[in-house]
C-alpha cells in the first residue's frame, strides 16, 4: 500500500517536470483521482480496522508499549508521540475528519448554494437583488474567520463542522449558478420554449440545470481542497473532534507544545497528509475545469 | 471626473447594505452561543442564579431578542463597541492597539507575495514550457495546498529551532522593547525612525518567517494569474509588433506586457486580501502576533462576545473599505467598468 | 470628527511608551494575563497578583513560615464570641499618591469593595462574613462578622484581591478601579499595556524592607512555546506560569538556565461525579473507576513527569493544610474488575461511559489527560469510554444543569485551608453549577463535620475533622484526586538571578528578586 502511495507520488513527480506532453490535462485529473482514491481508500480501511490491526501496524488511539517521544525508526517510521503512540498510524488514520467534512460541507453547500441561485437567477427582481447582495457580503468576509466563529458557537463535532465549512461556501455555488442560468435564460432556445408555452418547472429541469451542472463540478473540486486546509485549520485551533480521535490538525496543533524540544516529526508528517490530499483535490479541479472549460487550455506556442 | 465620483458613490451606496448584512449576520451568529455569554463569562465560579441573572440584566442579555438587535445596531451606528467582558476596556481600545500590528503583517505578507508570485509568473511565462516552467508551476499547484500554520510551523523548526537563525515568535526582542518608542504602531517604521541599526535589524528579523508564511499561499496564487495573462499578452499583435521593430526583449516583458498583465491582477487584489485576513488570523496564532485576528482567537476562547462581535464587525468594516479602494482603483485603471 | 481624533489620541496614548535607557529593569515572562485590574471586579491570579505587589492588605501570608502575619495591621484582637476583629495598623502608612493609609481609608476601601461587588470578582469571598466595619481611632478598625469564621484573618489577607487596601484619593468611588488606583507597595504601578506588559517601579514609601529590585517589567507571551525560546535567548530574566511540561523537562538540563519546580502545588485537578445521574448514582461504580484510573500514567505520559499523582483533595503541605491525609487506593485493576461485576458489569456487558473535558481552559494537555484515562478505565475490560469535550463556558453551563456524569475539573484555592478543598462540592454546591451530592444519603453527615470544622479554631481538633472528610469521602468518591499541577509551581531564570521562588501561593515575590 505504501510502496503503490509513493509510487503515486513519483510518477506525478514525473509527469511535472519531463516532457513538453506531460502536462496533457487529462494526466492531471488523472493524477488527482489516484491520490484522493488512494486516501479515501486508506483512511476507510484504517478508521474500520483500527482494533483488529490487520491493516494498521499499531493502534493509533490508545498504545503504550512503544517509546515515548522517538524520532522516526524501522518499527516507528515516523515516530512516536508523548503518548507512545505510533505516528505513522495517527497519520494514516486521521483523515477522517478531513475527508467527511469536506465531501458533506461541500454537498451542503452545493445543494443550498445552486437551488438558491437557480431561484435568484430564474425569479430576478427584488428577491434576486438581495439574495445576490448577502451572498455578495459573505463572500466579501475572510471564509477562514467566519468557519472559526461558526463553529466556535456550536459544539464540536462532525455535523457542527460540515455546516460551519459548508455555509461559507455557498455563495460560491450560488455565484456561479445564478451566472449561468442568467447566462442561459437569454439564450434563444429558453425564449423559444417559454413562447410556445413550456412551464418553468420544466425549463429550470430541462434546459437550465444541465447546463450549469458542469460549471459547478469544477468549482466544488477546487472547493473541497480550499475545504481539507479549512478543516484543518479548525481542528489546528482546537475546534476539531474530541480526542482521542486521529486527526491531522489536532496532531499539528499538539506537536506545537512539543517544537522547542526538537521533536520536528511530531509536526511534519500530519502536515504532509495534508498537502497530498489537498494537492489531490486541487489537481482534480484543475482537470475538470480545463475538460469543462476548454478555453482555458494554455495556448502551444 | 463626473463618472469617477458617480461611480464611487455607486460603490459607496452598495457597501453600505452588504455592511449591513454582515453585521445582522454577526448578531445572528452570535446568538447562536450554546450556554449563552453570560454564564460564559462567569464559567466555573460559585456563582447564585441571581448572580447570573444580574450579569445578564447587565450586558443586556434578557431583553427580547428584537429589542437586543436594534440596540445593537444603534451601538454600532454610534461607533459603540462596548466594552470588552475580559479586559473591561473599550473593545475599540482594544482593536486599535492591535491593528497596526496586523496591518504590518499583512503588509510585508503582500509584499512578499508580490514580489515571488510576479517574479516567479514571469520567469514561467517566459520559459514557457520548459522544466523550469513546469517546477514553478508546482510549486505554485502546491502553494495552494500548503496549509499555512504547518508552513509556519516548518519554518519555526528549520529556521528557529534548529538553524537558530531567526526569532521564534512576537514582533520584538523583550529586551528591545523597553529601549523602542513605538509611535505608529509600525514597528519597522518606529526602528528606523530610531535610526539604531540593532533595533531596525531586531524588528526585521522578527518580520521575516510570519510574512513569508502569511504571503506564500497568495505567491502561488499571484504566479499562477501572472504566468496565465502574461502568455495571453505575450501572445498579443503589438507585442509580436514590438519585437518585430527590435525593442529589446526585457523591455517588452516589463514594460509593454507586464503593465497589460496588470489588469486582471488588480482585479483580484480586494478578494485576495480578505483571504490574506484569513491567513493572519493562522499566522498571528502561530508567531504570537499581536493582533487583530490573534485578539479574535483568544475572545472565542474566552467566550468574551463583545470582543468577538467588535472584532468581526471591525473586519468586516475594514474588509469593505478595502474593497471599495480597490475597485475605484480599478475603474482608474481601466475606466471600462464604470459603466 | 472628534470621534476620529479620539480614536487617534487612544492609539497614541497607548503606544506612547516612556523609555528606560538608564537602568537595566528586570523582567520577567509569563503566559498569564491579566484581564482587568479592579479590586471589586477581578478574579484572576495575575490581576490579583499585580494588584498584590502593588498594595497591602490587613494580613498575608508569610512566604517563609506560612503563616498569617500582619501586614498594614501589625496586630490585632478577637473576641471571644469570634465575632469581632480589632485591627491595629502600622502607624504612618502612605499611598503612593500621597494619602495617608489609616483606618479611614481602609474602611472605605472595604466598604467601596463589597458595595460594588462586581459579576466577575471575587467578593463573595469575603462579602457574606462581613457585617460591619467601624473606624475605631486613625489607626484601629473593628471588623464585626455576621458569624464566626475561623479562616477569616485568610479572607481578609492579600491573598484576596477583594480584601486588599487602596487610596481613596485615587480610586474612583463609584466604578471598577480599572487601573486607577494607588497603593501602598512595595511596587507603584507604572503602566499596564494589556497583553503586553506591566511595568512597576518600587515605591520609596513602602513601609517594609525595600524591594531588592527598582524596575521590574512583567511581559506577556502568547504561548508556552514562545515563553521558553524567550529565556532561552535571553530576552527575559525569569520566565513564570506556564512552561510546557516537556519544555521544563529539557531545560532542566540546560547549563544556562535554573530551572526549579516549588512541589506540591496546591493546585489540584480532579474528576466529579454527578452522583445523582446514572450509572454513577451507583458509588460502586464510582469506586471501580477510583481503583481503574492510572495516575501514574497520566502524570509520565502527559506531563512528563512533573505533576505528580495526588490521593486526596487537600495538599500535603502542613502548615497552612494541616490534616491531608491519603486517603483514596492506588491503582487495583482486579479490584475494579470485582466492583464492577458484583454491580452486573462484564466483558459482555460493559459499563459505557462518558468523560468530559474542556480543550483549552485546563490548557492544551487536556485531551491527552483524558485520552490516557480512557484508556487506564478500558484497561479493565468492562468499561467502554467515549470522551466528549466542550468548550469551557458551555461546559459550565451543562455541569449547571447536571449534563455530565463524569468529567475533569481543576481547583486553585482562594485561600489556603483545607475546607476550600473539601467543602465544593460536598457541602457548598452553587445551584448554578449543579448541587449533585446534595442528594446522596451522607450529605447530612459532611455537612455536620464541615460545619463544626470550619468553626472550630483550634486546629488539630480541625484537622481531626477534615481527616475523617477525606476518610468518608473513599467510600462515597464525590470525586477522585488525578494530580498536582506542579507544572505552574516552575520557573526559569537566568544563572545571575535570584529570589525567584514560588511559594505556596503559587506567586512569585517580585520585590525578593534580583539580578547580580
Amino acid at each position: 500500500m505504501v510502496r503503490a502511495f509513493i509510487r503515486g507520488l513519483d510518477w506525478i513527480v514525473r509527469q511535472f517536470t519531463h516532457g513538453r506532453h506531460a502536462l496533457h490535462h487529462q494526466t492531471i485529473l488523472k493524477i488527482g483521482l489516484v491520490i484522493v482514491s488512494l486516501f479515501i481508500l486508506v483512511t476507510v480501511l484504517a478508521n474500520w480496522s483500527w482494533t483488529s490491526g490487520w491493516f494498521l501496524p499499531y493502534n493509533p488511539v490508545y498504545y503504550r508499549s512503544a517509546p515515548r517521544l522517538q524520532g522516526p525508526s524501522l518499527q516507528h517510521p515516523m515516530g512516536t508521540d508523548q503518548l507512545q503512540r505510533d505516528v505513522f498510524s495517527r497519520v494514516l488514520a486521521g483523515g477522517k475528519a478531513p475527508i467527511i467534512v469536506a465531501f458533506g460541507a461541500m454537498a451542503l453547500s452545493m445543494l443550498v448554494g445552486s437551488l438558491l441561485g437557480w431561484i435568484s437567477g430564474f425569479t430576478g427582481g427584488v428577491l434576486d437583488r438581495s439574495l445576490s447582495l448577502t451572498m455578495d457580503a459573505i463572500y466579501s468576509f475572510p471564509s477562514m474567520i467566519l468557519a472559526i466563529v461558526l463553529i466556535a458557537m456550536l459544539h464540536p463535532g462532525l455535523a457542527p463542522m460540515i455546516f460551519s465549512v459548508g455555509f461559507v461556501y455557498i455563495p460560491t455555488y450560488f455565484r456561479v449558478t445564478r451566472a449561468k442560468v442568467l447566462q442561459v435564460r437569454e439564450t434563444t432556445y429558453i425564449e423559444a420554449a417559454r413562447a410556445v408555452g413550456v412551464s418553468s418547472t420544466r425549463i429550470v429541469l430541462r434546459h437550465i440545470a444541465p447546463n450549469t451542472v458542469n460549471a459547478i463540478m469544477a468549482v466544488s473540486s477546487f472547493n473541497l481542497a480550499d475545504a481539507i486546509l479549512t478543516v484543518a485549520a479548525l481542528s489546528f485551533l482546537g475546534f476539531g473532534l474530541p480526542a482521542p480521535a486521529p486527526d491531522w490538525g489536532f496532531d499539528i496543533q499538539n506537536g506545537q507544545g512539543f517544537l522547542q524540544s526538537g521533536f520536528w516529526w511530531l509536526i511534519t508528517f500530519p502536515g504532509l497528509m495534508i498537502i497530498i490530499l489537498a494537492l489531490g483535490f486541487g489537481l482534480v479541479g484543475e482537470g475538470i475545469s480545463d475538460l469543462v472549460n476548454p478555453k482555458r487550455k494554455r495556448k502551444k506556442t | 471626473m463626473g463618472g469617477i465620483s458617480r461611480y464611487i458613490l455607486q460603490r459607496l451606496l452598495l457597501t453600505i447594505p452588504m455592511l449591513f448584512i454582515l453585521i445582522t449576520l454577526v448578531f445572528i451568529v452570535m446568538r447562536m452561543m450554546p450556554g449563552g455569554p453570560a454564564e460564559a463569562m462567569l464559567g466555573g465560579r460559585n456563582v447564585s442564579l441571581e448572580q447570573l441573572a444580574k450579569v445578564r440584566h447587565e450586558y443586556g442579555l434578557d431583553r427580547p431578542l428584537g429589542v437586543q438587535y436594534l440596540s445593537y445596531m444603534d451601538d454600532i451606528l454610534h461607533g459603540n463597541f462596548k466594552n470588552s467582558v475580559l479586559t473591561g476596556r473599550p473593545v475599540l481600545t482594544e482593536l486599535f492597539t492591535r491593528f497596526p500590528a496586523t496591518l504590518e503583517l499583512a503588509f510585508w505578507g503582500m509584499l512578499f507575495a508580490l514580489i515571488f508570485g510576479f517574479g516567479t509568473g514571469i520567469i514561467a511565462s517566459t520559459q514557457a514550457d520548459r522544466p523550469i516552467d513546469h517546477t514553478i508551476r508546482v510549486f505554485h499547484i502546491g502553494s495552494f495546498a500548503m496549509p499555512l500554520f504547518w508552513l509556519g510551523l516548518m519554518l519555526q523548526i528549520i529556521f528557529a529551532v534548529k538553524l537558530g537563525w531567526l526569532p521564534v515568535a512576537s514582533r520584538i526582542s523583550g529586551r528591545m522593547a523597553f529601549s523602542f518608542q513605538s509611535v505608529t504602531g509600525f514597528y519597522l517604521i518606529d526602528a528606523l525612525l530610531s535610526g539604531n541599526g540593532a533595533i531596525i535589524a531586531d524588528v526585521a528579523k522578527h518580520l521575516i518567517l510570519p510574512s513569508i508564511t502569511l504571503g506564500f499561499a497568495q505567491a502561488g496564487f499571484l504566479g499562477r494569474i501572472t504566468r496565465a495573462s502574461m502568455l495571453e499578452v505575450l501572445d498579443a499583435d503589438y507585442i509580436t509588433t514590438a519585437r518585430a521593430k527590435g525593442v529589446k526583449e526585457r523591455i517588452v516583458i516589463f514594460s509593454h506586457a507586464l503593465h497589460n498583465a496588470l489588469i486582471p491582477i488588480v482585479t483580484v487584489f480586494g478578494l485576495q486580501f480578505a483571504i490574506l485576513m484569513g491567513g493572519a488570523i493562522l499566522t498571528e496564532t502561530v508567531f504570537s502576533w499581536p493582533g487583530v485576528a490573534q485578539f479574535l482567537v483568544r475572545s472565542i476562547d474566552a467566550r468574551d462576545f463583545h470582543s468577538i462581535q467588535g472584532s468581526i464587525v471591525f473586519i468586516a468594516i475594514f474588509i469593505s473599505v478595502i474593497n471599495l479602494i480597490v475597485d475605484v482603483l480599478y475603474s482608474v485603471i481601466d475606466p471600462r467598468v464604470r459603466y | 470628527m472628534r470621534k476620529i481624533l479620539g480614536i487617534v489620541l487612544l492609539v497614541m496614548v497607548a503606544f506612547g511608551i516612556a523609555t528606560f535607557a538608564a537602568q537595566a529593569p528586570l523582567i520577567i515572562g509569563t503566559t498569564d494575563r491579566v484581564t482587568e485590574l479592579s479590586f471589586a471586579n477581578s478574579y484572576d491570579f495575575w490581576s490579583w497578583h499585580v494588584l498584590r505587589n502593588t498594595t497591602g492588605a490587613l494580613t498575608k501570608l508569610d512566604p517563609q513560615t506560612l503563616e498569617i502575619v500582619g501586614d498594614l495591621a501589625k496586630s490585632w484582637d478577637i473576641s471571644s464570641d469570634g465575632l469581632v476583629y480589632t485591627f491595629h495598623l502600622r502607624p504612618n502608612l502612605t499611598f503612593w499618591d500621597g494619602a495617608p493609609c489609616g483606618a479611614a481609608a481602609v474602611k472605605w476601601s472595604l466598604d467601596r469593595t463589597i458595595r460594588l461587588d462586581g459579576p466577575n470578582g471575587g467578593v463573595g469571598l469575603i462579602k457574606p462574613y462581613i457585617k460591619q466595619i467601624d473606624v475605631v481611632d486613625p489607626v484601629t478598625v473593628k471588623i464585626t462578622l455576621n458569624m464566626p469564621d475561623a479562616v477569616f484573618l485568610l479572607r481578609i489577607s492579600s491573598q484576596i484581591g477583594a480584601s486588599l487596601i487602596y487610596s481613596p484619593k485615587t480610586t474612583p468611588a463609584d466604578t471598577f478601579a480599572k487601573g486607577v488606583y494607588a497603593g501602598t507597595g512595595p511596587y507603584k504601578l507604572l503602566e499596564y499595556v494589556p497583553d503586553q506588559y506591566v511595568k512597576y517601579e518600587a515605591y520609596a514609601g513602602y513601609y517594609g524592607p525595600a524591594p531588592k529590585t527598582k524596575l521590574v517589567i512583567e511581559k506577556m507571551y502568547s504561548d508556552a512555546s514562545a515563553l521558553r525560546a524567550a529565556i532561552e535567548a535571553g530576552d527575559i530574566d525569569v520566565a513564570f506560569r506556564s512552561l510546557n511540561p516537556q519544555d521544563i523537562l529539557s531545560m532542566e538540563k540546560e547549563k544556562n538556565l535554573v530551572l526549579k519546580v516549588y512541589t506540591p502545588s496546591p493546585g489540584i485537578r480532579y474528576m466529579l461525579f454527578n452522583v445523582s445521574k446514572a450509572p454513577f448514582n451507583n458509588q460502586f461504580v464510582r469506586q471501580a473507576i477510583t481503583y481503574a484510573v492510572d495516575r501514574n500514567q497520566i502524570c509520565q505520559q502527559v506531563f512528563s513527569g512533573i505533576n505528580t499523582p495526588i490521593y486526596t483533595m487537600v495538599p500535603n503541605v502542613d502548615p497552612p493544610f494541616f490534616g491531608a491525609f491519603p486517603s483514596f487506593p492506588k491503582r487495583d485493576l482486579a479490584k475494579a474488575k470485582e466492583l464492577l461485576n458484583e454491580v452486573g458489569y462484564n466483558a459482555a456487558n460493559p459499563l459505557v461511559i462518558n468523560l468530559w473535558y474542556t480543550p483549552k481552559h485546563y490548557g492544551s494537555t487536556e485531551a491527552d489527560a483524558a485520552t490516557v484515562i480512557k484508556g487506564s478505565l478500558e484497561e479493565t475490560g468492562v468499561i467502554k469510554v467515549t470522551l466528549q469535550s466542550m468548550e469551557w463556558g458551555a461546559y459550565t453551563t451543562a455541569m449547571g444543569k447536571g449534563r455530565m456524569g463524569m468529567f475533569l475539573l481543576g481547583w486553585y484555592p482562594d485561600y489556603l485551608e483545607p475546607s476550600n478543598y473539601l467543602a465544593p462540592w460536598t457541602t457548598e454546591s452553587p445551584k448554578s453549577l449543579g448541587t449533585y451530592f446534595n442528594e446522596d444519603p451522607n450529605y447530612e453527615a459532611y455537612k455536620e463535620i464541615l460545619e463544626v470544622a470550619t468553626s472550630t479554631v483550634n486546629t488539630t481538633k480541625r484537622a481531626k475533622l477534615y481527616k475523617a472528610i477525606q476518610i468518608l469521602s473513599v467510600q462515597d468518591v464525590p470525586w477522585i484526586p488525578l494530580w498536582a499541577i506542579n507544572v505552574q509551581m516552575a520557573v526559569a531564570t537566568l544563572p545571575n538571578v535570584h529570589g525567584a521562588t514560588v511559594d505556596i501561593s503559587m506567586d512569585i515575590h517580585i520585590a525578593q528578586i534580583y539580578k547580580e
